[in-house]
C-alpha cells in the first residue's frame, strides 16, 4: 500500500500556531519510512493525521493499493503509540488477539497469531500474563505484536522502540519492518539506528519536510 | 499480503459480546465495585420502602381492628323519638356483596353479673347470632355469652369457662338467668369503646332492634353505605348510617398513602446513580474504547460490548441486591408479601432505568482517538 501526502497543513483547534505546513511526500508500497526531527516539529501530528486520529482539514493523505484504488487509513493502518495503550486487565495474548479480530480472525486463529507474534517480539511464555504486570518495554512489544496480528498493510508507529534496549529494539524492528514489501511501515523516531534501518527518511523541521531521503518527494 | 482483503471490517456482534463478558470477568475492582454498588442501590431503597409499606399496613390493620370498615345503623329520629331497625333484615345483610358480617343489637338498659363473680356487674346487651362472626368468634351461637376483653380482664373469667349471667333491668324487677352458658371472650373495639367491659348475650330478638352493626370489605365500603338506609328503613323512614370511626381531613386514607409514598420512586435515584457510575467507569476507560475503535469496534459492536459487560455485572449485583433486599426487609420486620413485590419491582425498575443510561453512554461519541488514547 503506497502512502501519498499532498500539501498537508494543520493547526490545532484554538491554536494559532501552524504545526504542519504544505507537507508532501510519497512512501512506496511495502517500504519502511522514518519520520525524524526535533521535538515539536510535528512528527506525531503528521502520524496522527495519517491514521485519521486527527481530522485532516487541509491537503490530502492517501493509501493507494497496487491497482490504484484509494483506501481509508482508518481501516488499513495499525497503530503503535508512544504511550503504551493496552487493556491492562487482559492478558498479553488477549491484547494481541484484539488486533487479529480486526482482520476477521476466528478465536483459534487469533490465539495462534498471538502466540506467533508475541514470540517474534521476544515474549515467549508471557502470553497469559495480565498486561498490567508487564514492564514498559514488554507492554510496548505487546502493542507491536497486536499491530502485526491485525495483518493490516500499514503500520504507523510512534517511538515504538523508545523503551527498549538496543538488542531488543533490533529484534522488534526486524519483526515490524519484516521482509521488504510485506507491509508499509511509518515510524516516528529519535533513534538514528531506527532511521538507518528504514527505506525512506522524512526529516521534519518547523512543520515542513526538510529532507526526504530514499524516495522521490 | 492481499490488499483486496483489507476492506473495512467491523467486529461481529457475537465477538463483541464475548469480549464484553471477558472484560467483566477480568475487571477486578471495577467489576467488584459495579456489582456491590448495584446490590446496595437495589437493596437499600427496597428495604426502606418495604418497611414503610409494612408500617402503613399495620396502621391500616389497627384502624380496621378499631372499626374502620364498620357502619353503625340506627333508625331515624322523629320528634325526639328514635325509630328501630328491622332485626331480620339486619342479620341477613351478611349475605350482601361487600358485607362481611352484620348483627342487630338491643340496648336493654339491663345490667348483669356472673353468679361465679360476686359484685362484678356490667352492661348487658342482647345481640343476634351475627355478632359472633362480626367479632371473630367461631362456633355455635347457642348457649354462649360474649365477654368483652375488658370484662374478662376485670373479672378474670377466661373464654371457654361455664358461666351463668344474671340479668336485671332494675332493682325493682326480678332477675333473669341465662342458665349455664359457655363464655367467649372478644375484642369489642370494632363496636366502640362503650362496649369495653360489657356482656353480649346472643338472643332471639324481636322484630326490631336498636342498632345494626355492619362490617364491610374495604373495596365495597362506600357502595354498602348507599344501600343501608333503604334496606334498614322502618315504616318508610330511612335508617341513619354512621361510620363507626369518625373521619375528617386529617384521617389517613391508606390507599392514597400507599399510592403517594415517596419511597416508591427511589428506584429512579438508584438507576441514575448506577447509570452515572457506569458513565464514570467508561470515562476512565475511554482509552480502552479508543483502542477497540482503532481495531474495528464501531458503534454497534461497542454498544454490544458494553451492554454485555454491564449485563453480566448487573445480573450478579441484582441477584445479590434482591436477596439482600428480601432478607434485610424481613429481618427488620417487614411483611413477606409486600416485601417480595416491592423488592422485585425496585430491582426490575432500577435495572431498566440504569440500562437505558448504559445504552446512551455506549452510543455517545467518544471524541478523537488521539485525545482518548493520549489523555490517560
Amino acid at each position: 500500500m503506497r502512502l501519498a501526502a499532498r500539501d498537508v497543513s494543520f493547526t490545532y483547534p484554538r491554536g494559532d500556531h501552524q504545526v504542519l505546513s504544505g507537507v508532501t511526500f510519497d512512501i512506496p508500497d511495502g517500504a519502511s519510512a522514518a519520520i525524524i526531527g526535533p521535538s515539536g516539529s510535528g512528527k506525531t501530528t503528521l502520524l496522527s493525521l495519517m491514521g485519521h486520529l486527527l481530522p485532516l482539514k487541509s491537503g490530502a493523505i492517501q493509501a493507494v493499493d497496487t491497482d490504484g484504488a484509494d483506501h481509508s487509513l482508518a481501516d488499513t493502518a495499525s497503530w503503535v503509540l508512544q504511550t503504551v495503550s493496552l487493556l491492562p486487565d487482559r492478558t498479553a495474548a488477549d491484547n494481541v488477539m484484539v488486533g487479529a479480530y480486526s482482520d476477521g480472525a476466528s478465536r483459534a486463529d487469533a490465539r495462534a497469531r498471538a502466540r506467533d507474534y508475541l514470540a517474534q517480539v521476544g515474549l515467549v511464555g508471557r502470553e497469559d500474563e495480565p498486561a498490567r504486570i508487564l514492564s514498559g518495554g514488554e507492554a510496548q512489544r505487546v502493542a507491536i505484536a497486536r499491530a502485526l496480528a491485525s495483518h493490516r498493510p500499514i503500520i504507523l508507529a510512534d517511538e515504538p522502540t523508545g523503551q527498549l534496549d538496543a538488542t531488543t529494539s533490533a529484534t522488534v524492528l526486524e519483526a515490524m519492518i519484516g521482509a521488504h514489501g510485506e507491509r508499509t511501515v511509518v515510524i516516528v523516531t529519535h533513534d538514528p539506528a531506527v532511521a538507518q534501518r528504514c527505506d525512506v527518511v522524512l526529516e521534519l523541521r518547523d512543520g515542513s519536510i526538510m529532507d526526504h531521503a530514499g524516495a522521490p518527494a | 499480503m492481499s490488499e483486496a482483503s483489507h476492506r473495512r471490517r467491523t467486529w461481529p456482534l457475537s465477538l463483541a459480546a464475548r469480549e464484553g463478558l471477558a472484560t467483566a470477568r477480568t475487571g477486578r475492582w471495577t467489576s467488584a465495585i459495579v456489582i456491590v454498588a448495584t446490590a446496595w442501590l437495589i437493596a437499600a431503597p427496597a428495604i426502606a420502602d418495604a418497611l414503610g409499606v409494612t408500617r402503613l399496613m399495620e396502621a391500616e390493620q389497627d384502624w380496621i381492628d378499631a372499626g374502620g370498615h364498620v357502619y353503625v345503623v340506627t333508625g331515624a329520629t322523629v320528634d325526639g323519638d328514635q325509630f328501630p331497625i328491622p332485626t331480620s333484615t339486619c342479620e341477613s345483610l351478611a349475605g350482601y356483596d361487600g358485607v362481611e358480617a352484620s348483627f342487630a343489637l338491643e340496648r336493654s338498659g339491663a345490667t348483669g353479673a356472673l353468679t361465679s363473680v360476686p359484685g362484678g356487674r356490667a352492661s348487658v346487651y342482647s345481640v343476634t347470632s351475627g355478632a359472633l362472626p362480626f367479632l371473630g368468634i367461631e362456633g355455635d351461637p347457642r348457649g354462649v355469652a360474649i365477654l368483652s376483653s375488658g370484662f374478662s380482664e376485670r373479672t378474670g373469667v377466661l373464654g371457654g369457662e361455664t358461666i351463668e349471667v344474671v340479668r336485671q333491668a332494675s332493682d325493682s324487677e326480678p332477675a333473669a338467668r341465662t342458665g349455664l352458658v359457655a363464655s367467649r371472650v372478644a375484642d369489642t373495639a370494632p363496636m366502640g369503646d362503650e362496649y369495653d367491659g360489657a356482656l353480649l348475650v346472643p338472643s332471639l330478638l324481636g322484630a326490631t332492634a336498636d342498632a345494626c352493626y355492619v362490617a364491610t370489605d374495604a373495596a365495597r365500603h362506600d357502595a354498602v353505605a348507599e344501600i343501608l338506609p333503604g334496606a334498614l328503613a322502618h315504616e318508610g323512614r330511612a335508617a341513619v348510617v354512621a361510620d363507626r370511626l369518625y373521619s375528617n381531613e386529617f384521617t389517613v386514607d391508606y390507599t392514597t398513602a400507599y399510592e403517594d409514598r415517596p419511597l416508591r420512586w427511589l428506584w429512579i435515584a438508584s438507576a441514575l446513580a448506577l447509570g452515572l457510575m457506569w458513565a464514570l467507569v467508561q470515562w476512565f476507560r475511554r482509552s480502552h474504547t479508543a483502542i477497540y475503535a482503532t481495531f474495528g469496534v464501531h458503534a454497534p459492536a461497542r454498544l454490544t460490548m458494553q451492554v454485555s459487560e454491564w449485563a453480566l455485572l448487573v445480573a450478579a449485583g441484582a441477584a445479590g441486591g434482591w436477596a439482600i433486599g428480601i432478607t434485610g426487609a424481613l429481618a427488620f420486620g417487614a411483611r413477606t408479601a409486600p416485601t417480595l413485590t416491592i423488592v422485585s419491582t425496585h430491582t426490575a425498575l432500577t435495572l431498566i432505568g440504569a440500562t437505558l443510561i448504559v445504552i446512551a453512554v455506549a452510543l455517545t461519541p467518544t471524541g478523537t482517538l488521539l485525545n482518548a488514547l493520549k489523555d490517560r
